[in-house]
């Protein structure tokens, strides 16, 4: 069926691309953790150093010019300038985000140093040689991180927001549920008449199909209890019912109460 | 941060190749697949209410000439009334009346309530009649009994036929209507009284008289085969005697006459020996007489007043009243080495005790602040209860499917008959229609 010359074309081919597919591969990998390190340092200096300069440089300018509106200004800068500092802490779960507006009342300028400090000498070593890499970067302003940070922080919120919000749903899902689990048990243990032959401890388990209204759609059974009478008056107590009280959550009514299991085991049989 | 998004694009064939292998990783696929479906919700159901079930028996169908003798669906709809488990649809409110399957409108009968429906017809045969039923079960729409053909010289007997085949059906316990009861009837007049050993079908009809007399009758009992009964007789002599009579020729056998007591005979399960409670020693003890050769044998040799006797399914073990404790309580006796267990704790008088066809109920007289009441013990797991709330209650006989005990009760100063179930749910009053009557004994399976 094959003729050789295209069975080798094709084994060549499929060789050639493996070869290509590895080789690339493995430079990837290879430059992998270079990048990742990279980035990682470079994060710490957009963060650290740059800003402790800048923030020093600054300050000193307007000291110099004792203008009242540069006063104003300077201590925004000082709040913009101390406010970063938890961008570059939170990595390491530091308690910065917590002290910024303390010290920003404070209005204190050489304060941010030491802070600024702190992270220097960890992030110095690697850095350095790099910093020349650093103006290329397309950096945010500084001006700008306060904003992006409160972007952050608003992220951070709504994603905490969703959580709990969705959280809650969950919640509020569960209880729906559960709810509904006890009118459906009543409503079917109401139409329940065991035959003479039930005997506490026996099981019928139904599957039980619901349309969004509450009608009962289709009702079989899914494990027999071995006793036909007993499976029928199961049968029949779903079927007398007619309807079942469901959620009017969609969402609710679809995970759960669209198809569900009733399973009949008497207890309250006095023999 | 182009520079950063530039260094991404150069991981991009790894994070793709990531992500595919993630997206086609089983755990991912599965996880896609099942997500929909979720964990299935099981809602548990433990309690009901076991209401009666509503069932509606359409008049069967006549295919003969003229009108048939008896109303064949009225018969079966009484059967399954009386059951205490049925609730019948009235006639009148029936809006057709179809005697084959293929000629009902399910919707009709939903209409009604009903959860299912009995339809046939009956056709004559010489001397005979054919009968063709169908149950069908209304809710689902199907039958549950196709076709069920069957000749009968009597419609009674078909008519309980039919009840125990729809019971059985609906209920997975054979049905007993087709049964009958013996008890004795006191006539008063001014001059005699007379008694009289009757049977009757289970539901009270076709009353034959086995046996009468100016002197008393008491204990009747069936046998196992259902073709004999053996009772006390005082009427030779005026002196108690245990007599077997065959049902159908009439036919009596004294099988003890001694000194004292002769009473309470009571059948073993292969119908070859009667036990009964022989005075002949001194005081009442239980004695055992094998019909076949005669042999008699005494069971127990107790100071105490030792009487009532009933056999234990297995037919190895006697239950017998015993005032042996201090007062009135049942026991059990093996027969093969004598050995006496008290089956009876709640309170002091329990007496006449009867046991299920299973071994498992034993049904008594219980008497509870100087009133008897029916009470059942369930031998298998000791639980002990009440059945009945009327007062001197008496003589329980269990029917053989063990769905109801007869038992004599007082009503207005008259001794009626009543049946109850042994759920204690159940209560049925039979149609008492001779005066006094005491001592019902529920018939074995007959068919």
């Amino acid at each position: 069926m094959f003729d050789l010359p295209s069975v080798l074309m094709s084994v060549v081919l499929h060789g050639l691309l493996i070869t290509v597919l590895v080789l690339w591969s493995g430079q990837t990998r290879e430059q992998a953790p270079i990048e990742y390190q990279f980035l990682n340092a470079n994060l710490v200096v957009q963060q650290v150093q740059p800003l402790a300069e800048k923030t020093v440089v600054e300050n000193k300018k307007e000291t110099d010019q004792k203008n009242s509106i540069t006063r104003k200004k300077s201590s925004k800068e000082s709040l913009r300038s101390e406010t970063p500092p938890p961008r570059q802490a939170a990595p390491q779960k530091a308690v910065a985000p917590s002290s910024p507006p303390e010290k920003a009342s404070q209005g204190s300028v050489p304060k941010p140093k030491p802070k600024a400090e702190a992270p220097k000498p960890s992030s110095k070593p690697k850095p350095k040689p790099k910093q020349a890499a650093l103006p290329q970067l397309d950096l945010p302003l500084e001006s700008e991180w306060s904003s992006v940070l409160e972007r952050d922080q608003e992220a951070l919120a709504d994603y905490d927001r969703a959580l709990s919000v969705e959280a809650e749903a969950e919640q509020q899902a569960l209880e729906t549920r559960a709810y509904y689990v006890e009118l459906i048990r009543n409503r079917v243990a109401r139409y329940w008449s065991r035959p003479l032959s039930a005997r506490n401890g026996m099981m019928v388990r139904l599957s039980v199909t619901v349309l969004p209204d509450g009608t009962v759609h289709r009702v079989e059974i899914k494990e027999s209890s071995g006793q036909p009478a007993f499976d029928r008056s199961a049968l029949q107590a779903v079927q007398r019912a007619t309807t079942l009280p469901v959620p009017e959550e969609r969402d609710v009514f679809n995970r759960y109460f669209r198809n569900f299991v009733l399973q009949f085991r008497p207890e309250d049989l006095q023999q | 941060m182009t520079c950063v998004r530039f260094k991404l694009s150069k991981w991009f064939p790894l994070v793709m190749v990531g992500m595919v292998t993630v997206l086609c990783s089983p755990r991912f696929v599965q996880a896609v697949l099942s997500a929909p479906v979720e964990s299935e919700l099981i809602i548990e159901v433990t309690t009901g209410v076991d209401a009666k079930t509503h069932i509606a028996v359409a008049p069967f169908a006549w295919l003969g000439k003229g009108v048939v003798a008896e109303d064949l669906a009225s018969i079966v709809e009484a059967d399954l009334y009386r059951s205490g488990l049925f609730s019948p649809v009235p006639r009148a409110d029936m809006l057709s009346r179809p005697a084959e399957p293929k000629a009902v409108a399910f919707r009709e009968w939903r209409t009604l309530g009903s959860d299912y429906l009995v339809v046939g017809s009956l056709s004559p045969q010489t001397e005979r009649y054919q009968f063709n039923m169908s149950l069908l079960d209304v809710l689902a729409e199907t039958a549950l009994i196709p076709s069920f053909t069957g000749m009968g010289s009597n419609l009674r007997d078909i008519g309980h036929l039919i009840s125990d085949t729809i019971y059985e059906k609906l209920t997975g316990i054979p049905g007993a209507f087709a049964t009958q009861i013996l008890y004795v009837t006191l006539d008063r007049s001014r001059q005699n009284s007379q008694y009289r050993l009757r049977r009757a079908d289970a539901d009270g009809h076709r009353v034959v008289t086995l046996f009468e007399s100016s002197e008393p009758i008491l204990s009747p009992a069936w046998s196992p085969d259902g073709r004999r009964v053996a009772f006390v007789s005082y009427h030779i002599g005026r002196r108690p005697r245990v007599i077997v009579q065959d049902i159908a020729s009439g036919v009596q056998k004294v099988i003890a006459q001694f000194k004292g007591i002769n009473g309470a005979p009571a059948w073993s399960p292969d119908g070859k020996q009667l036990a009964m409670v022989l005075s002949k020693d001194g005081n009442p003890e239980i004695y055992v007489i094998n019909l076949v050769d005669g042999v008699l044998q005494r069971l127990t040799n107790h100071y105490a007043i030792d009487t009532e006797p009933h056999w234990m399914p297995d037919g190895k073990r006697l239950i017998f009243t015993s005032d042996r404790g201090g007062n009135p309580q049942i026991y059990e006796l093996n027969v093969a080495d004598g050995v006496v267990r008290r089956l009876t704790f709640n309170g002091n008088y329990n007496a006449r005790g009867s046991v299920s066809a299973d071994g498992r109920y034993l049904v008594m007289v219980h008497r509870d602040n100087e009133v008897f009441h029916i009470a059942v013990q369930d031998l298998w797991r000791e639980a002990f209860r009440v059945l009945t709330q009327t007062t001197l209650d008496e003589s329980p006989s269990i029917a053989p499917n063990g769905s109801m005990v007869i038992y004599a009760t007082r009503d207005d100063g008259d001794g009626v008959l009543s049946a109850v179930s042994l759920d204690g749910k159940v209560k049925v009053r039979l149609p008492a229609k001779h005066g006094e009557v005491r001592e019902p004994a529920w018939s074995p399976f007959l068919r």
